[in-house]
């Protein structure tokens, strides 16, 4: 590696140190992963065109997850696991935009009204990861339906961002360390500035 | 033969092992493969087909967590089909759902015409509906449980409406 490379890598570590980096601006992309099972479970093509089912965003925490574009360094083959996924990105401001959440009881009264949001939630071995939640937390299925037709709704606007089956290109040394010393700079951040 | 020789075997019967007979009493929700299977409309095996490969998925199949598809839900949704085909296709034509399975194990149906979205959510034990005619959770959505008469109250606000 170059000397110029690693004053960059240095550089990039040093400014999500010191920039509000916890926070999700509106104008971010946000890489959704698209697995494909079972024939396709998760979307379908119709005349070329991709339409997902509101399988392609299940979370069982009910906070679908997804990965900061900036925090992949704009690559979306990062978020992939495997040659089958596919990634659709969706932008933060347009997910806030899905509007509020009602929560209601069977009669139909409303208990619980919850905004959508997009926080930054940093993993072990994934930096980038965040969460589509709302607030307060949903505990009814209804209102987390509602969420996921809402972005699957998105999803088909936007489109495949990569589609599935193409090769994972293989990651270079310098990717993996700007990785690692990004999720080293995160651990720093939560120790130093707990508040933040 | 006479009498005795018509009876003289008893003893040796009874003297032997027999068979019992014991009958299996399903349980009130089940359906049997070859019921469902015998009721199936042609038109609906692509759906069939893609319920059953539904039911080969494992736990964890997307890699964030889903549970495994409900077998029970599996077979209430071909009930449910069946039952919507025979009474709308003959009327108004019918269009077969893009089935996928939820977080929670639930067979999902869905359909789309032009903006309108309608969503079914099929558990073991109750079925549940999102239409949705814009991406606004509060102003363009509605969900509730699954009426019974959804066909005409849902797939034909999709279609028709």
């Amino acid at each position: 590696m170059d000397p110029f490379q690693t004053i960059g890598l240095f550089r990039c570590g040093l400014g999500s140190l010191l920039d509000d980096a916890d926070h999700v601006d509106d104008e971010e992309e946000l890489y959704r992963r698209v697995p494909e099972a079972a024939g396709s479970a998760c979307y379908y093509i119709d005349h070329g065109k991709v339409v997902f089912f509101s399988s392609a965003f299940n979370d069982v925490s009910q906070s679908p997850s997804v990965d900061r574009a900036n925090k992949r360094q704009f690559d979306p083959h990062r978020t992939r696991l495997r040659q089958q996924d596919g990634i659709v990105a969706l932008e933060a401001g347009a997910i806030r935009g899905l509007g509020p959440i009602i929560q209601r009881d069977q009669r139909g009264r409303q208990v619980s009204q919850h905004s959508v949001d997009v926080v930054y939630d940093p993993i072990f071995g994934n930096c980038a990861h965040a969460l589509v939640s709302a607030e307060p937390t949903i505990t009814s299925g209804s209102a987390f339906k509602r969420l996921k037709d809402g972005l699957v709704r998105l999803a088909n606007q936007a489109g495949w961002r990569v589609e599935p089956g193409i090769p994972v290109p293989p990651r270079k040394a310098r990717e993996i360390l700007q990785e690692a010393l990004q999720c080293f700079v995160q651990r720093l951040r939560e120790i130093l500035l707990p508040n933040r | 033969m006479s009498t005795i020789a018509e009876r003289a075997w008893l003893p040796y019967l009874h003297a032997r092992p027999t068979a019992q007979v014991i009958r299996f009493a399903p349980p009130p929700d089940a359906v049997s493969a070859e019921t469902s299977m015998a009721a199936r409309e042609p038109n609906l095996f692509p759906l069939h087909e893609q319920l059953n490969r539904i039911g080969l998925l494992q736990r964890n199949w997307d890699g964030y967590g889903s549970a495994r598809p409900d077998q029970t839900a599996i077979e209430s949704t071909r009930q449910l089909i069946e039952g919507a085909y025979r009474s709308i296709a003959p009327l108004i034509g019918w269009q077969n759902p893009h089935a996928s399975a939820s977080e929670d194990g639930e067979i999902v149906l869905e359909w789309s015409h032009g903006i309108k979205r309608l969503t079914i959510y099929v558990g073991p034990h109750q079925s549940t509906y999102v239409k949705s005619w814009g991406p606004h959770l509060v102003n363009e959505m509605e969900d509730g449980p699954l009426p019974d008469d959804w066909v005409v109250s849902l797939w034909a606000w999709l279609f028709v409406g």
